[in-house]
């Protein structure tokens, strides 16, 4: 373009040396070795070191044996559970902060954040500590007098990993829904309380509306951290809270089938990206309003 | 003015007593007191920070008043929520609900009072009649312009048939030909339904053309409660005579008081007007104010207060012509129409500006701290 002079910005091969470290990075860490993974899911193993052709045989795998299309279900459940436990916690603080506080509104933003700075594995461990045997839960039901014996249904179970796995999901699904809810005018709560509505109604047939795209990232970001997870399945999920992640990284263990491994794990990876992909494209209603 | 009563037993359609409102330290409405007739064009009129959208914040519920009390139809409704009370709002952005469209943003204040579905529907298609925005009930806030969002936040106002309607600067977003067409579209409107509407703005104009009464307020203060003749030609405060239209200032000392006369020197000679409402005695210091429109320019006849000054301009404002001129540093502007102004002829530098001792009007000196100026 005539007007393109050197002064205004980089022309030509310049602009694509600048960008050349993130091209560099997204290819070797990212790229290439999710493509190595492809192309080994098209592989069948028959034995050590015996590999076949191009086959489809891995994916045929996952519709043939039960148990893994069985967990792939009960995981995309257990994510459900997750999210909507994380959303339901999250909405009224997040609520309170965006709304109702005025002063310390940074500090309790920082408050709600700073666990993530906390290595991921120590918080689980947390959890562990919590809804354990000699835990924080059973010593405080046996010291109001509620339960006699510590009960140990809180732990090593599927409650225990929806428990932890909402925990972990909080700050995620804090932070869209806390930027929906600052960002309804104020005019709007006025002008609904005006009408006719009292706090309740008001929140329940305006706020939460107008603060839909902030719930569909929300639900989304908890859904994707949640289905694939195999630490906390693995820590405090017993056998009772296994969760799909558990047989993927199994592959990759002592089995030592990475073939399959990484075709069960493109499955986990190709139904999140078109969950994410329809929700983007008729969920989202990211900019509609405001 | 025709078209407003009072309620038998003489109670108001509001009324605020001793209104105070307090935000920490800074105190936005200072001791408040209005009886707003019904059926009555009530404005709040002043400069920004004046308090006048936080009295009517109070008047709506949205706003709790730290002092004082709160009635509609004679009944204390100082602790009554928004919710509860029979009295709308008009927002200054309209605050139309971007995720239901027209209908159902009409619909919202019916629903609240669990009006049932059918009777409903006709209430909303009369009242999109009556703002004339009927066929518009799919659209959504983001396909409407500011004018017609503006009609439907009235007509979502007004389906409840209020027993009161607040505004709050509903026009300030408008262009000016569409404001002055809304402003006699909104006076037509309250009229017809015969509503007491509370209307608060900064436009001074606006005010004077729509209102039965004004009240000017300033600093969380009323200054005067008045009808727009009232405000224009007796200002109670030199504030109001800053506020409302323009207006020439001649500082001066008192020299001599008669029975209802006042003799002020100033501009090199003795300044004869009419005694204000304030006590002033030999040797205080005055504030004459004197419109514009009133002063003559080259006058044949002889008036009480006659000066020499210079001619500084004359400029053509399309309605009329602003003629500026100067005495001893101080300004004088004379306003014409056409006609007038043809019959000045010619104009040399030296002219002559009179008015008569009535249309001054004398404040205290010290009331120079709250004239407005830009």
């Amino acid at each position: 373009m005539a007007e393109d002079t050197a002064n205004d910005r980089p022309g030509g091969a310049r602009r694509y040396i600048v960008g050349m470290p993130v091209v560099i990075w997204m290819l070797v860490l990212v790229v290439v070795p999710v493509l190595i993974m492809l192309s080994m899911s098209f592989r069948v193993k028959l034995g050590p070191q015996k590999v076949t052709p191009f086959s489809l045989g891995n994916y045929i795998e996952f519709f043939r044996k039960p148990i893994y299309w069985r967990l792939f279900l009960k995981s995309l459940r257990i994510s459900i559970m997750v999210s909507v436990v994380a959303i339901v916690t999250s909405y009224p603080l997040a609520y309170f902060i965006a709304r109702k506080v005025k002063r310390h509104r940074n500090l309790l933003f920082m408050l709600i954040i700073t666990p993530l700075w906390v290595s991921y594995l120590i918080r689980i461990i947390a959890w562990r500590t919590i809804l354990g045997n000699m835990g924080l839960l059973n010593l405080t039901l046996m010291k109001l007098g509620i339960i006699r014996q510590p009960i140990s249904l809180f732990i090593y179970n599927q409650f225990a990993v929806i428990v932890t796995l909402a925990y972990i999901a909080i700050p995620f699904v804090f932070i869209p829904l806390y930027t929906a809810l600052e960002k309804i005018p104020k005019n709007l709560i006025d002008a609904s309380i005006d009408l006719g509505a009292n706090e309740l109604k008001t929140i329940l047939r305006v706020v939460i509306p107008l603060s839909s795209p902030g719930l569909i990232t929300g639900f989304m970001l908890s859904f994707i951290i949640a289905l694939g997870d195999y630490i906390i399945p693995q820590q405090i999920g017993g056998s009772g809270g296994m969760m799909y992640g558990n047989i993927v990284w199994s592959q990759f263990g002592i089995i030592s089938n990475w073939h399959l491994g990484s075709s069960l794990g493109f499955i986990l990876f190709a139904v999140a990206a078109i969950i994410i992909g329809i929700v983007r494209r008729f969920g989202s209603k990211e900019g509609v309003y405001f | 003015m025709s078209g407003t009563k009072e309620v038998k037993d003489g109670v108001f359609a509001i009324e605020l007593v001793g209104v105070r409102k307090a935000f920490k330290e800074v105190v936005a409405v200072d001791t408040v007191n209005l009886k707003i007739r019904s059926g009555e064009f009530f404005s709040l009129l002043g400069p920004s920070g004046c308090g006048k959208t936080t009295t009517l914040r109070m008047i709506a519920g949205l706003e709790t008043p730290t002092g004082g009390t709160i009635l509609l139809a004679g009944e204390d409704v100082t602790g009554v929520p928004a919710y509860h009370r029979n009295v709308n709002t008009v927002f200054q952005d309209y605050a139309i609900f971007p995720h239901m469209n027209v209908y159902e943003n009409i619909h919202y204040p019916l629903r609240m009072r669990k009006i049932p579905r059918k009777e409903a529907h006709e209430k909303i298609m009369s009242v999109l009649k009556l703002v004339n925005m009927d066929g518009f009930q799919r659209r959504y806030s983001s396909q409407l312009s500011g004018g017609q969002r503006q009609r439907i936040a009235l007509a979502r106002a007004l389906v409840n048939e209020p027993k009161a309607l607040l505004l709050d600067e509903p026009l300030g977003a408008l262009d000016f030909k569409l404001r002055v067409a809304m402003q006699s579209a909104l006076k037509e409107l309250q009229k017809k339904l015969s509503m007491t509407f509370v209307y608060v703005t900064h436009d001074q104009t606006e005010a004077i053309t729509m209102s039965d009464r004004i009240a000017v307020m300033k600093g969380g203060s009323v200054h005067q409660v008045g009808t727009p003749d009232e405000i224009y030609n007796n200002p109670k405060t030199a504030f109001v005579a800053s506020f409302i239209g323009e207006m020439n200032y001649i500082e001066g000392r008192v020299v001599e008081t008669l029975r209802d006369r006042i003799g002020i020197d100033a501009l090199g000679s003795t300044m004869r007007c009419v005694k204000g409402k304030y006590d002033m005695k030999k040797g205080d210091g005055a504030l004459i104010c004197v419109r514009p429109e009133k002063l003559h320019l080259n006058s044949g006849k002889k008036m009480a207060n006659e000066v020499a000054a210079k001619l500084k301009s004359v400029v053509f404002r399309g309605e009329d012509y602003e003629v500026k001129t100067t005495l001893r540093g101080v300004e004088l502007r004379a306003v014409f129409d056409h006609k007038e102004f043809r019959r000045l002829g010619g104009l040399r530098p030296d002219v002559k500006i009179s008015w008569q001792a009535d249309d001054a009007i004398v404040f205290p000196l010290d009331m120079k701290r709250e004239l407005i100026s830009y």
